[in-house]
């Protein structure tokens, strides 16, 4: 079962390799982009105000996040230039890999006969999809920028790396929904989750990037917008996904009512989303109350994530190995080994680093006693 | 604070800044402490500050987090003796002496701990003094703000567009910069400037936006304050059995019976895995029945407020015994402390499964005397067994005589279709006929739907606010002193968050004051600058 179905001749497994190969080729063509852009600063010449008024309308020539750089010399032209093509490929193949992506989700689905977001794998896989689309839509459409694609796609790729490899294949077959999830909510509660935790997701690689940005001192760096920019970029992409995990607490608690009788009931499971929420809340109240927009809300988003993953993926395992109780585990129930596995091995190395780095980072949070710091 | 312009002329920019209402995102100056000393003050300014506001908010998560690695006890142990100490002796052999420290602390029950609470109290307390705090220099950075401001700081500022030498009059530019304003969304005042010759403009954007954080942080906090306080009006009965035709009263001044009015249970093709299973029931009310629901996991029954949850479902049976001629034989079930009997009239007991056999499957005995000896009948039920409606339930059965308890005189399951008779005693014949109770929890948990109206209330705030930004613009509009009888303009801006994307907005807003100035003046104005 799962992944012997055919429609159009491609079976789940095949587009699923299909997309992996993708995204691995889109972070090749996003990493050739920024090359290709540091290769030549890119300098314009100094011009009247009124031209550079048309130029910002236009959004500037990579979705005005190219610093302009206004004190060049009098006349240089840019070189020419693949950058702006090898940007286009790769946005191509994540189009194309989120194309393989949505058909094999709706394969899954029509196959299960119900929405696929049962077991770990399918969590995982929907992770991907869901990061994917945050980003398409938010970074490429909305904000117009591409140049951080190369470490959201990175993000992306490991993460369906984990889904492919990690998971044993007994465990990527489809399960029978049992009464408890068979009900509307389904669809509205995870699909919010869904979407929330993959902002969180872009946000990562926002958080990546600018790490990248901040520590290094290559050319490669001077291809990224500013850190300025790219920690907005981020702030964006929380902006995002914290509506939605408010939702996902209000929905999931209207749902506990009605399934578990109790709207909450401190189950690990939604325990960990309130947790991820405040870690969240934090974020906003160190950007917005006291103003700081340097590399510690990269190191805060980078955090948020590691706790996003967990709360996503790593509750089961504390049920697997802490013998805790939840009413929440994909597949545990279904015939998991119990034991450390290569998977597992994994979440005990992110929960070790998640506290390294929340030390870490929490020693970073400078806390500026002048009222009047900025950026 | 060095206020010495003169001095340090690149700190006055940033000195500049509280005194027209306060940096954009950084706290507004805290209510300025009288004394170091008095403690109600040090405790108010704690509550206020904002590494203290983050830090709470991170030790409750890390608070939330400790409950999920620690084994947390069933609610209402406490009041079972036995399991309470079973429960104790499992987190001895995990923790070790540890274990007793742990329970002491309160993190087998952490989530209703006292320090947890306190936690969340102090969060609460944190919110509302922060906003007090906050509420004066907020409003009167919004209601009364400062149009006239110095050269200095609109020079620091980080968005400016200088126009020099347009030739217009100041109150034709002021007219201009004020539409472009406008078209930008912009609520414009305008002030004379303190040595007459020139207009200071102000304009914001979405002020409104700095009040939604009250609101949603007053969400919070109600939210959190009725949760609490509403915990203490409801009531909860965890398993309340619902046997076949017999009605309930559950208690707590209900006035109304619920009875189980049949049991149905769907399989996925399989045959195995369970799909759904129902539960209809019927609510009796003054004698009456006036309501009939068949409720699902998904689904569960009101009635005045009172929920009936379908949890799980038990199988049941009905056992009956005969003598030689044909009559019953009264039979007697065990309880938990002994042999108790429940015969009703027709000679049935009802079985109901209280124990689990050893490979984890419904097991209860029965006891009978036959023959002058006490029989023992262990009966342990295989839901997985197949057998068709109409054949005996899948029961297996382990017959004993008196207390030989090793040596069981039947060991099988009970025959397909005739009455079961053990070996030696089949003057004797048992029949089972199988049911099915459900389980019900039966709650009443008022005011649910005030907390989720504060719920949204918060989630529409918190997406309003992160999607608003309070932005303010100030300009000045002045003779020009190079060319007689045109006018100089500097316009500048400040977003109170998503700099960058004000960036690309105050360009916009640049450029329709650039237009605005070419469509009402004779010429371009010469040159222009913007940095
Ligand atoms: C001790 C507790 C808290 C205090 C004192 C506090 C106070 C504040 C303040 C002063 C702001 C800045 C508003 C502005 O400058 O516009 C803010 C923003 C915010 N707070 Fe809190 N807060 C607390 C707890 C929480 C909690 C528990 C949450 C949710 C989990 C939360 C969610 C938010 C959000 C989402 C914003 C961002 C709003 C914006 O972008 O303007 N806060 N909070």
């Amino acid at each position: 079962m799962g992944f012997e179905e055919y429609v159009f001749g491609l079976n789940e497994a095949t587009l699923t390799s299909a997309a992996y190969v993708c995204y691995l080729a889109a972070f090749v063509f996003y990493s050739a982009y920024l090359i290709s852009l540091s290769s030549r600063a890119l300098r314009v010449p100094q011009r009247e105000f009124a031209t550079l008024m048309a130029l910002a309308g236009a959004g500037g020539a990579a979705g005005g996040t190219v610093d302009v750089n206004m004190d060049s010399q009098e006349g240089e032209r840019p070189r020419v230039t693949y950058a702006p093509a090898l940007g286009r490929l790769a946005v191509g193949l994540v189009v194309l890999a989120w194309l393989c992506m949505t058909i094999a989700i709706g394969q899954r689905w029509v196959e299960s006969g119900h929405y696929p977001v049962v077991t770990l794998y399918e969590i995982a896989t929907m992770l991907v999809w869901g990061t994917t689309t945050i980003y398409l839509v938010l970074f490429e459409g909305i904000l117009k920028t591409r140049a951080l694609g190369a470490f959201v796609i990175l993000l992306i790729f490991c993460l369906q790396s984990y889904a492919l490899w990690f998971i044993p294949g007994e465990l990527k077959q489809t399960v029978q929904l049992v009464p408890a999830l068979r009900s509307y909510w389904l669809i509205i509660h995870v699909s919010i989750a869904i979407l929330a935790y993959s902002a969180f997701a872009v946000a990562a690689g926002a958080g990546l990037t600018f790490v990248a940005k901040h520590y290094m001192r290559s050319r490669l760096a001077s291809a990224l917008p500013s850190e300025a920019a790219i920690e907005e970029f981020m702030f964006r992409a929380v902006a995002v996904g914290f509506p939605l995990q408010t939702l996902l607490l209000i929905t999931g608690a209207i749902w506990a009512q009605e399934a578990w009788t109790k709207a909450w009931s401190w189950d690990p499971k939604e325990t960990w989303a309130l947790i991820t929420w405040l870690t969240y809340a934090a974020y906003l109240h160190v950007r917005v109350q006291r103003g700081v927009r340097g590399i510690t809300m990269a190191w805060l988003s980078l955090i948020g994530f590691i706790i996003v993953l967990f709360t996503f993926m790593g509750v089961n395992y504390l049920v697997q190995w802490f013998g805790m109780k939840s009413m929440h585990t994909y597949s545990i129930d279904n015939g998991a080994p119990a034991g450390l596995n290569i998977a597992g091995l994994l979440m005990v190395f992110s929960f070790v680093a998640l506290l390294a780095v929340a030390l870490f980072g929490w020693l970073r949070i400078k806390f500026p006693r002048s009222k009047t710091r900025q950026t | 604070m060095a206020h010495d312009a003169s001095i340090l002329p690149k700190t006055q920019a940033r000195l500049a800044k509280p005194q027209i209402g306060g940096a954009p995102n950084q706290g507004l100056p805290a209510v300025v402490r009288r004394s170091r000393r008095d403690p109600t003050d040090a405790i108010w300014s704690l509550l206020c500050s904002i590494r203290f506001a983050i830090g709470m908010n991170v030790a409750l998560a890390v608070a939330a987090m400790l409950g999920t690695l620690v084994p947390q006890m069933q609610p209402g142990i406490q009041s079972f003796e036995t399991e309470l100490q079973r429960f104790l002796m499992d987190a001895r052999g995990r923790y070790g002496p540890l274990s007793d420290l742990l329970y002491w602390a309160g993190f087998y029950d952490l989530y209703n701990s006292l320090w947890f609470r306190m936690l969340v109290v102090v969060v609460v307390f944190g919110i509302i003094a922060c906003t007090l705090n906050r509420w004066q220099p907020i409003m009167r950075q919004i209601g009364s703000p400062t149009v006239r401001v110095s050269d200095s700081f609109l020079a620091g500022l980080t968005e400016k567009a200088q126009f020099r030498a347009v030739p217009m009059e100041i109150d034709a530019a002021r007219n201009a910069v004020a539409s472009a304003l406008k078209r930008s969304r912009y609520r414009v005042l305008t002030e004379g400037s303190m040595d007459g010759r020139g207009i200071h403009i102000y304009a914001d954007r979405d002020r409104w936006s700095k009040l939604v954080t009250f609101v949603s942080h007053a969400a919070l906090v109600s939210l959190i304050v009725t949760a609490a306080g509403l915990a203490n009006f409801g009531w909860r009965e965890q398993s309340v059995f619902f046997y076949p035709g017999k009605p309930v009263n559950v208690g707590h001044d209900t006035n109304f019976e619920v009875r189980n009015d049949g049991f149905a249970i769907e399989y996925y093709d399989d045959g195995v895995t369970v799909k759904e299973y129902r539960n209809t029931l019927a609510v009796i009310e003054g004698g009456r029945e006036v309501l009939t629901k068949t409720i699902i996991v998904n689904d569960p029954l009101n009635y005045k407020g009172t929920n009936f949850f379908l949890v799980s479902y038990q199988p049941v049976l009905y056992a009956s015994a005969t003598d030689a001629s044909g009559l019953p034989v009264p039979l007697r079930e065990m309880g938990a402390s002994g042999p108790i009997t429940s015969t009703t009239e027709l000679g049935e007991v009802l079985i109901d499964f209280k124990f689990t056999s050893t490979d984890n499957q419904p097991m209860d005995l029965l006891q009978v005397s036959a023959q002058d000896k006490i029989l023992t009948l262990e009966m342990t039920y295989y839901q997985d067994v197949a057998r068709v409606d109409g054949e005996n339930p899948p029961l297996y059965v382990r017959g004993y005589v008196g207390k030989e308890f090793d040596k069981p005189i039947f060991d099988a399951f009970v025959p397909r279709s005739s009455p079961l008779r053990l070996p030696g005693y089949e003057d004797y014949s048992f029949t089972f006929e199988k049911d099915t109770a459900t389980v019900l929890e039966v709650a009443k948990d008022p005011g649910l739907g005030l907390v989720g109206s504060f719920f949204g209330i918060m989630a529409l705030g918190f997406t309003v606010s992160l999607y608003t930004t309070y932005t303010r613009c100030w300009a000045k509009v002045s003779p020009s002193t190079t060319v007689p009888g045109t006018s100089d303009i500097i316009i500048a801006g400040l977003a109170d968050k998503n700099k960058v994307s004000f960036e690309r907005d105050f360009e916009k807003l640049a450029t329709r004051a650039y237009e605005a100035l070419v469509a009402g003046s004779k010429a371009l104005p010469t040159p222009v600058d913007k940095s």
